[in-house]
């Protein structure tokens, strides 16, 4: 797993992050103080974006920067967080191994059967 | 009661000892979560149910992590994963860490992706402090043990009283006696006192309280998956999209798949 600096990495994470979070693109842009244009340009990689664009977007959407620049699949995030755990406590990474596997189930759950 | 019983009459109705912020603060919020659902002064039986219904964006698993931490809040993406470690845990304990952490996810999850709480009543920083105020006083309002004390059905003396009103509210005798201390200002030599009753489950039998005895008992080292999960995949299983190997591997728990198959065999 890699961080992803592209533009359109980025961009597809922040577009993943917002939908996750039901807001539309203005209700971002309004929360982060930019404009709908500039982040639809954004999360379709058109346009790039600077570190004060970067803190701001990762405040509304309530998540780390590092999240916006890592890649956006669940079970990839639950990998991400079984790599820092690994990295603050290896004891403790190991007890929650089986995070990493309850996230990919249930997240295969809701693509195969739907909302429950 | 107990002959060498020496809790002091005639306490202050007054808070004696002085809030600290994060104490109060915790309080404070658990007692208006507890307004915003309408639960009033009573217990929560079923927390865990509660927790489902009314918090379907946070995953509540029970799980035995022999070296694992007592509990965690781990968020991943847009999910958030309250941790509860069932190895050698009675079910008082694993309620108190299930509100401890929930305090995490309403208060502070904005503020860390994860939040490991490895023992939790050792921590001292202020944010842990508040998630511990938060936990008894969501489960054991203080307007609860205050009415009960006042209304004399509360004696601080009396081993007997003091587990039973910890089993009603599901809370370990440790978890009162700090709640006390706080909530009608006892000594800390009597709130130590009542932490260390000499094993409160045989008191509780003594009371006749088998069934609530056998629940902490029974909760040691079980598995709960959060109800939407467990809905899921069962959904699944009925519709033909997840096998019997399947399910085993998703419950992690062979006689649970076994009873759930067979049930739904029956009502087919």
């Amino acid at each position: 797993m890699a961080i992803d600096p592209t533009r359109s990495g980025i961009g597809q994470s922040i577009a993943a992050r917002r939908q996750e979070r039901g807001l539309t693109q203005s209700q971002l842009g309004e929360a982060a103080g930019l404009d709908q244009t500039v982040i639809s340009r954004i999360e379709s990689g058109q346009r790039g974006l600077d570190a004060l664009e970067l803190v701001s977007l990762s405040r509304a959407l309530e998540v780390e920067i590092v999240d916006l620049l890592l890649p956006n699949t669940p079970a990839d995030r639950a990998e991400v967080l079984a790599y820092r755990l690994r990295q603050e406590d290896p004891g403790v990474a190991e007890a929650l191994a089986w995070v990493d596997r309850f996230i990919a189930n249930l997240t295969w759950l809701e693509s195969e059967v739907g909302d429950a | 009661m107990t002959a060498s019983s020496q809790i002091s009459r005639g306490l202050s109705r007054r808070w004696a000892t002085p809030e600290l912020g994060p104490v109060r603060e915790g309080r404070q919020r658990a007692e208006g979560l507890r307004f915003e659902k309408n639960l009033g002064p009573a217990p929560i039986r079923d927390l865990f149910g509660f927790l489902d219904r009314e918090f379907p964006d946070l995953l509540v698993v029970r799980k035995a992590m022999p070296s694992g931490p007592e509990g965690a809040l781990l968020r991943v993406g847009s999910r958030s994963l309250a941790v509860v470690n069932s190895h050698d845990q009675f079910l008082a304990r694993q309620r108190f860490t299930a509100a401890h952490e929930l305090a995490h996810y309403l208060f502070d999850s904005a503020r860390f992706s994860h939040n490991i709480d490895a023992t939790i009543s050792e921590r001292r920083e202020p944010v842990e402090q508040r998630a511990n105020s938060f936990a008894i006083h969501f489960l054991l309002p203080a307007a609860a043990a205050r009415d009960r004390f006042q209304s004399g059905t509360l004696d601080l003396a009396d081993d007997e009283s003091l587990v039973s009103f910890a089993m009603e509210y599901g809370v370990s005798i440790q978890s009162l006696a700090w709640h006390l201390r706080n909530v009608l200002g006892v000594s800390e030599a009597d709130r130590k006192r009542m932490a260390s009753i000499e094993s409160p489950f045989k008191v509780a039998v003594r009371l006749g309280l088998i069934d609530r005895v056998q629940q902490e008992f029974g909760a040691k080292g079980v598995t709960r998956w959060p109800r939407r999960y467990v809905r899921l995949a069962l959904k699944g299983f009925e519709s033909g999209r997840v096998s019997r190997p399947e399910l085993a591997s998703l419950l992690e728990d062979q006689r649970l798949t076994a009873d759930l198959e067979a049930l739904l065999n029956t009502t087919q």
